[in-house]
């Protein structure tokens, strides 16, 4: 392999794992179909992708914001959503919500089992809603003592917080899938 | 997967299709533009335009005013957007639930855009029953709404094989029963004709050389549906086995991949197993018990009508303990077994990856997580016993006060002479017949339930549909060799 191509390919690398923070004064932009635009250093981006880098931990710090299309290139990393300008906070928390759908369980009404499924009716930050887990697969997965995930047969996800929050009754309905 | 839904009237009459315009797709938006979810929306797509319908608002789209649409998968849900030049447009949010449908119907916008008429049609199943709402389990249609599905259905179509193993056995139970019952009457005879008279030690001889033949056959029918049970039950878990391990095999690897290899393990073992011996042990001597059952009350109400109702008026309390508590039951041992799934889970992933356990020091780290895993399990066991201990023992205090009630008002009935001592004698052993097996119908919840989970397990593996390969499939030798060139790591 030539020397020019290895310089090539180094080149790559560094621009691939090179990391830019977003600025305070980047200019986002809601696009005219619902998305963002960003205006950086210049540059003018039609569309961008927001990313949670720590989706569960800090799901509002350390946004990747990545050019829409082919390999998603990083443009930058946005550290605290928070310290950002409120205009931008609410578009980019839109599009999260556009890229990121966990509803919150907050209630549980029953559990029923039935032929190996589970059926749930619970309350969620999103609303009322219904959904099913196969009772044999990972459905239910810990992120800790008292937080869970849960995915439905269709691959919806749902997040318990904080399980100590449930009431005794809700709890033992949760029983069978902790 | 449907692609065209059936609208309600609401959305329907919002839709005015001009000419030969035809609608294509039609399906719910879940998702509303707050991020909600919601379900008065739905997404339609004629032949020429996109109508969003969200309660009472419709937006409308040329399709020919787009370049291309596209279904954007994202976490827990995804987006359908339209592109025209450089600008993107949101037309639909909606939940992973329909991911797979807009993905086709993204390919149906673009074959229109295109100026092509192909309607696209999706050969995925359903995931959950759009008639019923239960789950599908991999399944063409809905077990349930088919008639495929319901417990009796999957337990006939388990047990059909074995028609006449299962009548053999019932005919032998029935054998069994009637020597049962008969048993009880020679009794009588010879406490009324022998022992209350002076009776001849010839007569005595024959009812005593009666009840050793009965007690003998009783013995020697009882070994041969042991033999006939233990051999069937042996034929259903070998054959159950095999079938598993066969559709295992032919599974797609995401099945797999999706459970966990302790519970899988325990689906071809124990739960075989337990469906084996449900139906040698309990199935078999279920129809004979009920028969029993039947024949024992019926001897009861003709030997004496009031002791036996006295005797009967126990019967509701214990049936309605039985009930309540059956729920109860269902859910606590469910739990036991998920508990033993999750044990033999973590020591098949432990032995398999004991190199890399040993490899990375890892021994005491994979000892204590055994160990609490074994530790849960061995606490909801021992609370199920704990329970199952005090449940019985209620169902026999209630059994064993109708016991008492039979002897002090039988007692009476003797003494007043209404009543003779054998009478007696035949009704207290007709009783304790009856909470015998009364007592056996109660562990009945506990065996159902266990049953249940079994075969909602095994049923999850057999119900599924496995693409068979077709004929033209034929292996192939291939021959030759790979060649790495210029690659890098």
């Amino acid at each position: 392999m030539s020397e020019n191509t290895l310089n090539i390919y180094e080149k790559k690398a560094e621009e691939m794992t090179a990391t830019h923070i977003i600025p305070v004064e980047a200019k986002f932009s809601a696009t005219e179909g619902g998305f963002i635009s960003l205006d950086l250093n210049g540059k003018h981006y039609d569309r961008v992708k927001v990313v949670r880098l720590f989706p569960f931990t800090d799901a509002n710090k350390y946004l990747s914001i990545r050019e829409y299309g082919g390999a998603s290139k990083e443009i930058g990393i946005i550290e605290d959503l928070d310290a950002m300008p409120e205009e931008t906070k609410s578009l980019i928390e839109h599009q999260l919500t556009l890229c990121y759908f966990t509803p919150v369980i907050s209630k549980i009404y029953s559990i029923k089992d039935e032929y190996g499924y589970a059926y749930f009716h619970v309350l969620t930050d999103k609303g009322e809603c219904k959904f099913a887990i196969n009772m044999g697969s990972n459905a239910v997965s810990k992120l800790s003592d008292t937080r869970l995930i849960i995915q439905d047969v269709d691959e919806n996800r749902f997040e318990i917080r904080d399980t100590d929050a449930l009431t005794q009754k809700e709890k033992r309905m949760l029983d069978l899938f902790m | 997967m449907i692609l065209k839904y059936d609208l309600p009237k609401s959305a329907e009459s919002k839709i005015t299709l001009t000419g030969d315009e035809r609608i294509y797709y039609a399906v719910p938006i879940d998702i509303d533009e707050a991020g909600n979810f919601t379900n008065d929306s739905y997404f339609v797509v004629t032949t020429s335009r996109i109508c969003i319908i969200r309660g009472k608002d419709t937006k409308e789209y040329t399709i020919k005013d787009f370049d291309k649409a596209s279904a954007e998968p994202g976490i827990g849900g995804g987006l359908l957007t339209a592109r025209k030049g450089d600008t993107h447009t949101v037309l639909a949010h909606y939940s992973s639930k329909h991911l797979s449908r807009y993905a086709y119907i993204a390919r149906g916008i673009n074959i229109l855009i295109s100026g092509r008429f192909e309607e696209v049609i999706s050969p995925e199943y359903e995931k959950m029953c759009p008639i019923c709402g239960r789950a599908i389990p991999g399944t063409k249609t809905c077990p349930k709404c088919s008639g495929k599905g319901g417990f009796l259905s999957v337990f006939a179509k388990m047990a059909g094989p074995y028609k006449k193993d299962f009548l053999g056995i019932f005919l032998v139970m029935v054998f069994v029963a009637v020597t049962t019952l008969l048993n009880p009457e020679v009794q009588k005879h010879l406490i009324n004709d022998v022992l209350s008279k002076d009776g001849k030690l010839s007569t005595a001889l024959i009812y005593l050389s009666l009840m050793f033949t009965f007690s003998v056959a009783i013995v020697i029918l009882n070994i041969i549906k042991s033999n006939a049970s233990a051999r069937l039950g042996s034929k259903i878990a070998a054959d159950l086995r095999k079938q598993l391990f066969e559709k295992y095999q032919k599974l797609p690897l995401s099945f797999i991949n999706d459970r966990r290899p302790g519970e899988l393990l325990n689906r071809i073992t124990q739960d075989t197993r337990f469906i084996s011996d449900f139906m040698a042990d309990v199935f078999c001597n279920l129809f004979a018990i009920l028969f029993i059952f039947i024949w024992d009350v019926i001897f009861m109400m003709v030997l004496n009508l009031k002791l036996a109702l006295l005797t009967f008026i126990l019967v509701p309390f214990v049936s309605v303990l039985m009930i309540t508590f059956r729920k109860t039951m269902s859910r606590i041992f469910g739990l036991q077994y998920r508990k033993n799934d999750d044990v033999a889970s973590n020591l098949q992933d432990v032995i398999s990856g004991m190199r890399v356990v040993k490899t990375y020091g890892k021994e005491k780290d994979e000892s204590e997580r055994f160990k609490a895993v074994s530790e849960t399990f061995a606490v909801i066991q021992k609370k199920n016993e704990r329970f199952w201990g005090m449940f019985d023992f209620f169902v026999n205090v209630l059994m064993g006060m109708g016991l008492v009630i039979v002897v002090y008002f039988g007692g009476m009935d003797v003494l007043g002479d209404k009543m003779s001592a054998g009478e007696l004698y035949q009704f207290i052993a007709y009783t304790l017949l009856l909470f015998q097996y009364i007592g056996w119908l109660g562990r009945l919840p506990r065996e159902l339930s266990r049953l249940t989970s079994s075969l909602e397990r095994i049923y999850d593996v057999l119900a599924q549909d496995v693409h068979e390969e077709p004929d033209t499939v034929r292996e192939i030798d291939i021959k030759g060799e790979i060649t790495f060139d210029h690659a890098t790591f």
